[in-house]
């Protein structure tokens, strides 16, 4: 799965490009505390009001991306079994995700200033 | 439903198969039992999400490894594994692969992939250690 919309290789230019939803919603899932597979579909669920529910095939593809970009990374945990895997956020990841977050507040001030965008 | 969702994930690639199969099954496995809970309509449309999510992922992954030259047949070429159970000798051809994706990473200083396929080398090795002492052998 691409998580930026023109993804790059360079991972300084993939920190500037805007995330895709899931991919967010598992940053920001992991930025809470490190979770497994199925504790993260279900957070991301809930996260997003129930709007967004990611399959395994998309889940897995995007921590696989996540994982190469070192924005995540696998945590062990004493009581969990192999197939339980436990991802968290790194550094590079939490940095990726306060950028994308600063960035859509920015566009929601900007929206904000529309006149026609107000109800 | 799991025998089909395992055969589905044959679509995927090798590499990715062997780093997350397992893991995709379980957590299927876990999500399914939940959404049976639900009712028989939601279990309907999580199989449909699902099967729908491997074969899209798969494509992805085919991609992503025609791009970043991860295609393990080309790979595999050149391992001499013969006269190896089938398992093993598979499992000696993926490590194969991985290192040749692990140098070229390096190579190209690409170092977070770098990382990865280590992680990746150190879980293909796990894993071929107990195929062979599956199979009784010591090398």
């Amino acid at each position: 799965m691409r998580h930026v919309a023109a993804r790059s290789i360079n991972n300084k230019e993939s920190e500037t490009r805007s995330l895709t939803e899931p991919v967010l919603l598992i940053l920001l899932s992991l930025a809470d505390q490190p979770r497994h597979g199925y504790g993260l579909m279900k957070n991301i669920e809930e996260l997003s009001g129930g709007r967004v529910r990611v399959s395994t095939g998309t889940l897995y593809g995007a921590l696989r991306r996540l994982l190469e970009d070192t924005w995540i990374e696998r945590h062990v945990q004493v009581d969990t079994s192999r197939e339980k895997q436990a991802y968290r956020l790194t550094r590079a990841g939490l940095k990726a995700l306060r950028t994308e977050l600063d960035r859509m507040k920015q566009l929601t001030r900007a929206g904000a200033r529309i006149k026609a965008l107000e109800a | 439903m799991t025998r089909a969702y395992g055969l589905l994930m044959r679509l995927y690639p090798r590499t990715h198969r062997a780093i997350f199969e397992q893991e995709m099954t379980v957590v299927f496995e876990e999500a399914a039992e939940e959404h049976r809970r639900r009712g028989w309509v939601s279990f309907v449309r999580f199989v449909v999400a699902e099967m729908a999510g491997i074969v899209t992922g798969s494509c992805v992954q085919w991609l992503s490894a025609v791009r970043s030259r991860e295609q393990p047949q080309h790979a595999l070429a050149g391992a001499d594994t013969r006269g190896l159970p089938s398992e093993i000798a598979e499992a000696e051809q993926r490590l194969q692969a991985n290192l040749k994706r692990m140098e070229y990473a390096i190579a190209h200083h690409q170092f977070p992939r770098a990382r990865f396929f280590s992680e990746v080398d150190r879980q293909e090795r796990e894993r071929l250690q107990q195929l062979r002492s599956k199979y009784g052998l010591t090398e």
